[in-house]
């Protein structure tokens, strides 16, 4: 059963044309398929975007625009069918023509899973210099006009039964802990992924429904020049740039219109099946080393030139 | 090559104590803190000497109050010092210390000196493991996170003169400096040597034609002790100039700091690496090439609400009090 990661996110809004808007400024390329739109990462992961009368949606959870379905990416179509089978002994399961399986988890998410269509793309390691250390010679650090989100990392959704949701995804469908707040918070990667957190589940009181997504950029470099951008196109920052202690990455989160927010992260630690969870509190020191509140700026301030 | 880099900035100012105290806070080692005299210094041993204005083992100032009265390069070896004594005899005072230290004067009047460097091997000796999707060198591994900075050495040196090309001509042609890229017709940027960091002095014209300092530079490993460094070094009171941010000239990661002993001082990591193949640049001087981004009043320390606390629990807290 090994999930590998997230391959589509659908969501249902009230004004496609400004989805496509934040996407696109977002760095996702667009790529029209029939009814819908989609807007993909360099591996090829899809936003899908359609209009939130869609009979064809499951239900959202959170009010308004939000994100209605999440499909996982398997590596096989054994996996697949082994997948179908575990979710048919309790819940609907719905096969797609193209073989796409979808149901609700224990929550009521709208899910599915498919043979993963997402490809693995080189990335140029990038060469950081430091006093001593020479890896990037005769050549400038690399400045971002804007950003190309190579891979969707993770969402986050609200669960307020946090133990009933973290059984189904992680008794049922093969996901593992990576770090956790008692009671709060638990990230969880997909069985075949190294990645810190596919899913994080968040226990936020009674609320429940789709809280971020984020998407993994080259370095940091990416996470400033893709923030920067979107900043210049009005788009308003929720929080950053900052860094979290957890997953250890850089990151900008921006307001989404299309629900919830859209997060630029970097630096992701790796995990494999040596690493140890670790417990965390709830601490503002767990969530972030430090975080700007209103996005950095390009600058225009000292006058270097002679006027 | 004659270069190894700065060997140590001579700070004249007025109260020494204080000095020594923001060079401590910043991350540098106290080696000797005296009323009249302290030094302290980066993982490599390149120094930073503060001592008063008065002092009059100190050269002539630039400009008044508090700034650097010296900066002291250095070499590999006793035969660079004799050519260099040399060739700065031939115009000007050369004086030579007990220790074969020599002194001397750049051409704005500075006070420069040179000998056999002190300097150590600089640490780290390992790049810091930083991933990329498919690009990972960081396994099972968390990212380093700093309490402070500990700066591994002292970059460079930044100096508003009267004429840029005199100071260049000077550097290059008498002292055997390289040229690494312009500010058109505003600024240069000289690295000590070949291959070398981007520059260990830039040099910015000054519209009405004085001679001062404009600020001390400091490289540390990554930008997490960047970030984590300037976090701390205000934390303790001190104020930021201008940062975090980043340079498009040099590609530097910066944070600049208001400093008691004159100028600014700097954290900077990233920067450019040049050998003898670089294409020096003639940037234009406009504020979108002195920086990428900038925050104009420093970071924090996070303090907010993390989303794993629920309204409640902050109610809870607030009745608590």
């Amino acid at each position: 059963m090994a999930v590998t990661g997230i391959d589509r996110v659908v969501y249902g809004v009230d004004d496609v044309e400004k989805a496509r808007a934040f996407w696109t400024d977002f760095g996702l390329t667009p790529v029209e398929d029939g009814d819908a739109l989609r807007l993909v990462t360099v591996e090829g992961a899809e936003i899908e975007i359609r209009s939130d009368d869609d009979p064809s949606l499951p239900a959202g959870l959170a009010e308004g625009n939000t994100a209605r379905e999440f499909i996982w990416g398997a590596e096989s179509q054994s996996d697949i069918d082994a997948i179908r089978a575990e979710l048919e002994k309790d819940c609907e399961v719905r096969v797609d023509n193209d073989g796409t399986i979808h149901t609700l988890d224990a929550l009521g998410y709208g899910i599915g899973f498919r043979v993963t269509q997402r490809k693995e793309v080189p990335v140029t390691p990038t060469g950081y210099n430091a006093p001593g250390q020479a890896a990037r010679v005769n050549e400038r650090g690399k400045v971002y006009e804007r950003a190309k989100p190579h891979r969707m990392s993770h969402i986050v959704l609200l669960a307020p039964d946090l133990d009933r949701e973290l059984d189904f995804y992680v008794e049922r469908l093969g996901y593992k802990v990576t770090d956790y707040y008692p009671g709060r918070g638990y990230f969880l990667r997909c069985g075949g992924s190294n990645e810190h957190h596919n899913l994080f589940l968040l226990h936020g009181g009674d609320n429940i429904g789709f809280h971020h997504i984020a998407f993994e950029l080259e370095n940091i470099h990416e996470v400033f020049g893709g923030g920067l951008h979107m900043t210049d196109k009005g788009w308003e920052t929720h929080l950053g740039p900052g860094r979290h202690p957890l997953s250890s990455c850089y990151f900008w989160y921006f307001k989404n219109p299309c629900g919830g927010a859209a997060e630029y992260d970097s630096d992701s630690d790796y995990i494999t099946d040596e690493w140890t969870p670790a417990e965390w509190p709830s601490t503002p020191e767990s969530f972030a080393e430090w975080a700007y509140a209103e996005g950095a700026e390009r600058y225009t301030g000292i006058q270097t030139g002679k006027a | 090559m004659p270069y190894v880099g700065i060997d140590a900035v001579t700070y004249g100012t007025s109260d020494v104590q204080k000095g020594a105290q923001a060079f401590e806070d910043f991350g540098l080692k106290k080696i000797k803190s005296g009323e009249n005299e302290a030094v302290l210094e980066t993982q490599d041993g390149s120094r930073v000497i503060i001592r008063k204005t008065g002092d009059k083992s100190l050269p002539k100032a630039i400009q008044r109050g508090s700034t650097v009265r010296e900066i002291t390069w250095g070499v590999s070896s006793k035969a660079d010092l004799t050519r260099i004594k040399r060739e700065l005899s031939k115009d000007r005072e050369v004086t030579e210390d007990k220790d074969g230290t020599i002194h001397s004067t750049d051409n704005n009047g500075l006070g420069i000196a040179f000998r056999k460097s002190q300097r150590r091997k600089v640490k780290p000796r390992s790049a810091t493991p930083i991933n990329s999707p498919e690009a990972i060198v960081r396994y099972d591994d968390r990212a380093t996170y700093y309490d402070k900075a500990n700066p591994l050495t002292l970059g460079h040196a930044v100096f508003t003169v009267p004429s840029y090309t005199e100071t260049q001509d000077f550097y290059v042609n008498r002292l055997g400096f390289f040229v690494t890229d312009y500010y058109k017709g505003r600024g240069v940027f000289l690295r000590c040597k070949t291959p070398g960091g981007h520059h260990n002095l830039f040099f910015l014209e000054d519209e009405n034609g004085q001679t001062a300092i404009n600020h001390v530079a400091f490289g540390v490993a990554n930008t997490h002790e960047l970030f984590a460094g300037g976090i701390s070094f205000t934390s303790k009171g001190w104020k930021t100039a201008v940062g975090p941010g980043r340079h498009i000239v040099s590609s530097c990661y910066f944070w600049y700091f208001k400093n008691p002993c004159g100028g600014n001082i700097e954290y900077f990591v990233d920067e450019d690496f040049c050998t003898e193949n670089w294409k020096p640049k003639h940037w234009n001087p406009a504020p979108d090439m002195f920086a990428e981004w900038a925050l104009g009043d420093g970071l924090s320390k996070f303090a907010g609400q993390p989303p794993t606390r629920t309204k409640q629990d902050m109610k809870k807290k607030q009745k608590a009090k």
